[in-house]
C-alpha cells in the first residue's frame, strides 16, 4: 500500500467519524434546545405556572415558576425567617404563635390548594407541620401564613388534602400513633387519628380512631370519602415488628357518616375534640387490604380511582372510589411511592429504588392488557413525590411534571458533604415524558401543587390596606405610657423614619409601632435595631408592632436593611438609651408637621416646606 | 344655512318691539327687507345663524361642567414604574392623582411641591363667569347689544386661558427651577416642563396635556367663536343676494 493509498483512507475514515460525530451531536443539540426552549421564559415574561413546593425542615412554602423552575419566593411559615422580618423579634406575635402552637420550626410536607368544584380557585393553601401536629393556612392574596393551628390529639401531622370539590373540611393524617389516654400510661395498643378541620376557622372539629400509622391522604372528588394510607397495622415500634404482615390498609373514612355520628354525640370529647371510635360507629371506617406499608394515595380526576402506591410491594392497588373494592394491583416498578395523572386515563408512578417515573394506562392496567406501561423516564436520583400540574384536581393539564427527588448526588457542583435537593421537570405533553430541565433548593421540599397564573395572579395584592392601627403620616409620637414604658409610633416612607430619633431611659420597654406608609409596590423598608434582636421587614402599608427593652445606656442607630431607594443607606434614626439614674427630662413628642397646606388633596406632611 | 326660517322667526317674534328703530338706524336691514330673503333678519341687527343662541347656551354648560372637572393632567413614567405611570390632575378644586409618591419622590430633588396655590381660590369663580358671560350672550342673541357681549365674552375666554397658561407655565417653571438647594440631588439640571407635551426629569418622563375640563372650556370658546364667526358668513351672503 502506497502512502497516497493510505492517506486516502486515513482521511475517508476521519470523514466518517467527523460526519457521525457531527449527526450525533446535532441531534442531541436539537434535543437539548428544544427542551431549552420549552423552559425558556425571556426576561420580564412571566411563567405559566405557580408551584408551591412544600420547605420540609425549613417549614416553608417554596414558589417556584413553571415551567422556568425560578424560584420566586419563599413564604415563611413555621420557622423564623431573617430575610423576611419574620418572627425574628422576641415579641412579634407571629413569634409568640409559633412558641405557643408548638416551637420555633417546622417540618412541612404537603401544600394543598382550596378548590371550587374540583379546580384551584387560588384562596388558600393549606401545610402541614410533621413534627408539631400543626396546620398551617397561607393566604394567597398576600402569600403568607394567616392562620396557624395546633391540632389536639395527634402527633406527626403527616398527609393533609382538602375534602373536594368544595374544600369543605381539611383532612389531616396522625402519623405517630399515641397511647390513647395520651398519657403513656396506657398499656393499650397505640393508636393514631385522622382529624377533620374546618377550613375557614381552622378548628378541628372532630377526629375518627384509626389503627396502624396513618400517612398519605386524599379525598375522593364527591366529597364523600377521605382515604388515607395506613402502615403498621401490626402496631410495632421498630422496623422489624413494623413489616411482618403482607397486607397493610387504605382507610377510607365516610366523611357525611362521621358528622352525623359526631352530631349525634357519639363522639368521645379529648381535648376539645369529639373522637369516634369505629368500633361503636359501624360504617364510618373501611379497611380495604392493600399490599404492606403502603405509600401515596392519589385519586383520579375523574373520581373513579384510588391509586394506593405499594412502597415496600412493586406494585399499585386501584381501588373503586365508590365500591371501595380492589380492580386489580397491576406492577409498576420498585419502591412506588406517589401517583399523578395527565387527564388522558394515564397514571405517573414515582420509583423510589428504580430511580424512575412510570407512565401507565389505568384501564389497560384494569383490564390486565400487558401494554399498560406507556414509558419509563429516569430521575437523578430517588424520587418521593411528583406532581402533575392539576393532577390532584380535576382538571389536571396534562404539560408539565415535577419530579421532587431525595438526592442530588453529581447533578450540581459539589458544594462539601451537604447536598442541596434536587428537581425535574418532565414533559408529559407526548406519548413518552421528556426531561427538560432541574433545579436545586435547600431542604427539603417533599411535594407540591401548581395553579394557573391565569387564576392567581389576578388575585394578588402587591400593597397592603392600611390597618385601622396604622401610624399614619403627621401623627407620629412618642409617648410615656408608664414609669417603665414607652411607645413610638412611627413612620417609614423613603428615605426616612419619622421620628428619626427618640429618647428612652435604661429599664424601659420600648414599644415601637411602626407603619410603612409607601403606597407603591416594592417599597419594602426594613427595620433594624442592633443589639436589641430586632429586624422587621415591612412591606407598603404593613404596620407592625414589637417590644424590646432599651437595653444598655447609648446610641442605637436604626437602620433600613431592604434596599429601598437612592438613600436607602441615609435612612436610619437613633434610639438613644439614658442611664437608669439619669436626670435629664425626656418630654413626650409629637409630629411638627401637622401644618396644613392651602391645596386641598396635597398632604402638606410630604411636601418640602 | 339649515334651518334658518324657522330660527329666525323665533328671534323676529321675540324682538318685534325693537324693530322700527333699528331699522332705521342702519340701512342694511332695509336692503335685506327689500331682497325679501328674510323677513325676520331684516328687522333684527344682531339675531344672526339659528345655531348661535344653542351654540352660546352650549358653551355655557361647557365651562360650567369644567368647573367640575380635571382641567390639566400630568402622567410621569420611569423605567421602575412599570405599567404604573404616575398621574396628577389638577381641578378647579384641588390637585389629585398620585400625589403622595410624588410629593416623596420631589424631596430627593428638591422641588417644592405647590402646598399654596392661591389662584385655585379664583378658578372656579372665572370658570362660573365664564360660563355666566356664554349664557347671557345666549340669552341676549336677539338682542341689539347681545354681540357685544358675545364678543366680550369670547374676549373674556380668551383672556382666561392665556392668563391661565401663563400662570400654570410659570408654576411649572418654578417647579424646575426654584428647587431646594439642600436637596439630596440638588446637581440634577433645572428643567420646565411644558404647557402640553414631553419633558424628561431626571429617570422620569413627565407629559403634561389638557385634561377634560380644559378640553370643555377649550370646546366652549370655540362654540363662541363659530358663532361669532357664523354672523360675519352670513351678513356677506345676504347682502350678496340682495345686491344679485
Amino acid at each position: 500500500m502506497n502512502r497516497k493509498s493510505t492517506l486516502l483512507i486515513l482521511l475517508a475514515v476521519a470523514g466518517t467519524v467527523a460526519f457521525m460525530r457531527t449527526v450525533g451531536c446535532g441531534s442531541a443539540r436539537t434535543a437539548r434546545s428544544a427542551a431549552a426552549e420549552k423552559v425558556y421564559v425571556a426576561p420580564g415574561e412571566h411563567d405559566k405556572y405557580y408551584g408551591f413546593l412544600s420547605g420540609g425542615q425549613s417549614g416553608s412554602i417554596f414558589v417556584i415558576g413553571i415551567p422556568s423552575c425560578r424560584l420566586i419566593r419563599e413564604i415563611p411559615i413555621f420557622e423564623p425567617r431573617a430575610a423576611y422580618g419574620y418572627a425574628i423579634a422576641d415579641s412579634d406575635p407571629r413569634r409568640q404563635e409559633l412558641i405557643r402552637t408548638g416551637g420555633l420550626w417546622g417540618d412541612t410536607h404537603h401544600p394543598a390548594l382550596s378548590e371550587t368544584d374540583g379546580v384551584y380557585d387560588g384562596r388558600y393553601v393549606y401545610i402541614n407541620d410533621l413534627a408539631n401536629a400543626r396546620v398551617a393556612r397561607v393566604r394567597l392574596d398576600y402569600f403568607e401564613a394567616d392562620k396557624i393551628a395546633k391540632i389536639p390529639n395527634l402527633q406527626g401531622a403527616h398527609g393533609i388534602a382538602v375534602l373536594s370539590p368544595n374544600t369543605r373540611l381539611l383532612v389531616v393524617n396522625g402519623e405517630f400513633e399515641q397511647p390513647t389516654d395520651g398519657m403513656a400510661t396506657n398499656p393499650a395498643p397505640y393508636t393514631s387519628v385522622i382529624a377533620y378541620l374546618d377550613p375557614e376557622t381552622m378548628q378541628t372539629k372532630f377526629e375518627v380512631r384509626v389503627p396502624g400509622n396513618i400517612d398519605i391522604a386524599d379525598t375522593s372528588k364527591d366529597g364523600r370519602y377521605s382515604f388515607s394510607t395506613s402502615y403498621n397495622l401490626e402496631q410495632g415500634k421498630d422496623i422489624n415488628q413494623m413489616t411482618q404482615l403482607d397486607r397493610d390498609a387504605v382507610v377510607a373514612v365516610d366523611v357525611p357518616l362521621a358528622e352525623k355520628a359526631v352530631a349525634a354525640g357519639k363522639g368521645h370529647v379529648v381535648n376539645g375534640v369529639p373522637i369516634l371510635e369505629p368500633s361503636e360507629n359501624p360504617g364510618v371506617v373501611t379497611m380495604i387490604p392493600v399490599p404492606k406499608n403502603p405509600h401515596g394515595i392519589n385519586v383520579s380526576p375523574d373520581g373513579k380511582y384510588v391509586i394506593a402506591s405499594g412502597k415496600l410491594s412493586p406494585t399499585v392497588s386501584i381501588i373503586d372510589a365508590h365500591t371501595l373494592k380492589i380492580l386489580a394491583e397491576p406492577e409498576v416498578g420498585l419502591g412506588p411511592l406517589h401517583t399523578t395523572f395527565d387527564g388522558r386515563g394515564n397514571a405517573y408512578t414515582s420509583l423510589f429504588i428504580d430511580s424512575q417515573v412510570v407512565k401507565w394506562n389505568i384501564e389497560k392496567a384494569i383490564k390486565g392488557a400487558p401494554d399498560y406501561i406507556v414509558d419509563r423516564i429516569d430521575i437523578h436520583y430517588n424520587i418521593g413525590h411528583l406532581q402533575a400540574v392539576g393532577g390532584a384536581s380535576m382538571k389536571p393539564a396534562g404539560d408539565y411534571l415535577l419530579a421532587l427527588n431525595k438526592l442530588s448526588k453529581d447533578q450540581y457542583l459539589p458544594v462539601g458533604p451537604d447536598l442541596p435537593e434536587d428537581q425535574e421537570l418532565i414533559d408529559i405533553s407526548g406519548h413518552k415524558m421528556k426531561m427538560l430541565a432541574s433545579f436545586p433548593t435547600p431542604p427539603e421540599p417533599h411535594d407540591a401543587e401548581f395553579i394557573d397564573a391565569k387564576i392567581l395572579s389576578p388575585r394578588v395584592k402587591q400593597v397592603y390596606t392600611p390597618a385601622p392601627d396604622a401610624v399614619s403620616e403627621g401623627r407620629e409620637t412618642v409617648v410615656r405610657t408608664g414609669p417603665h414604658s414607652v411607645t413610638v409610633n412611627m413612620t417609614m416612607l423613603r428615605s426616612a423614619y419619622t421620628p428619626d430619633s427618640f429618647t428612652v431611659r435604661e429599664g424601659d420597654q420600648v414599644t415601637l409601632h411602626l407603619t410603612n406608609v409607601e403606597t407603591i409596590r416594592d417599597n419594602i423598608h426594613g427595620f433594624a435595631l442592633p443589639d436589641h434582636g430586632l429586624n422587621l421587614q415591612l412591606p407598603p402599608g404593613d404596620t407592625r408592632t414589637v417590644t424590646v427593652p432599651a437595653g444598655r445606656p447609648g446610641v442605637y442607630w436604626y437602620y433600613c436593611t431592604n434596599f429601598c431607594s437612592a438613600l436607602h443607606l441615609e435612612m436610619r434614626g437613633r434610639m438613644i438609651v439614658q442611664p437608669k439614674d439619669s436626670t435629664i427630662p425626656i418630654p413626650d413628642w409629637k409630629s411638627a408637621q401637622n401644618v396644613k397646606g392651602t391645596v386641598p388633596g396635597v398632604p402638606s406632611t410630604g411636601a418640602v416646606q | 344655512m339649515i334651518g334658518g326660517a324657522s330660527h329666525g322667526g323665533t328671534i323676529g317674534r321675540r324682538s318685534a318691539a325693537a324693530a322700527p328703530p333699528r331699522a332705521a338706524s342702519r340701512p342694511e336691514p332695509s336692503r335685506i327687507v327689500s331682497a325679501g330673503s328674510d323677513g325676520a333678519i331684516g328687522r333684527r341687527a344682531w339675531s344672526g345663524p339659528p345655531g348661535r343662541r344653542l351654540a352660546f347656551f352650549a358653551a355655557a354648560a361647557l365651562a360650567a361642567a369644567a368647573a367640575f372637572l380635571p382641567l390639566w393632567g400630568f402622567r410621569m413614567s420611569a423605567p421602575q414604574y412599570p405599567g404604573e405611570s404616575l398621574h396628577l390632575t389638577v381641578t378647579a378644586r384641588a390637585i389629585g392623582g398620585d400625589v403622595h409618591e410624588i410629593t416623596t419622590l420631589q424631596k430627593y430633588i428638591g422641588v417644592r411641591f405647590p402646598t399654596r396655590l392661591p389662584e385655585l381660590h379664583y378658578l372656579v369663580p372665572a370658570i362660573l363667569s365664564l360660563a355666566a358671560a356664554f349664557l347671557v350672550a345666549g340669552l341676549l342673541a336677539g338682542r341689539r347689544r347681545g354681540r357685544y357681549v358675545a364678543w366680550g365674552a369670547f374676549a373674556l375666554s380668551v383672556l382666561f386661558f392665556a392668563a391661565s397658561a401663563a400662570v400654570l407655565q410659570k408654576r411649572l417653571y418654578d417647579v424646575g427651577h426654584d428647587r431646594d438647594p439642600h436637596a439630596p440631588l440638588r446637581s440634577m439640571h433645572d428643567f420646565t416642563p411644558p404647557l402640553v407635551g414631553p419633558a424628561k426629569i431626571g429617570n422620569f418622563t413627565v407629559w403634561s396635556y389638557p385634561h377634560a375640563g380644559a378640553g370643555l372650556l377649550i370646546a366652549a370658546a370655540g362654540a363662541v367663536a363659530w358663532g361669532l364667526r357664523a354672523r360675519r358668513e352670513r351678513g356677506p351672503r345676504s347682502l350678496d343676494g340682495a345686491r344679485g
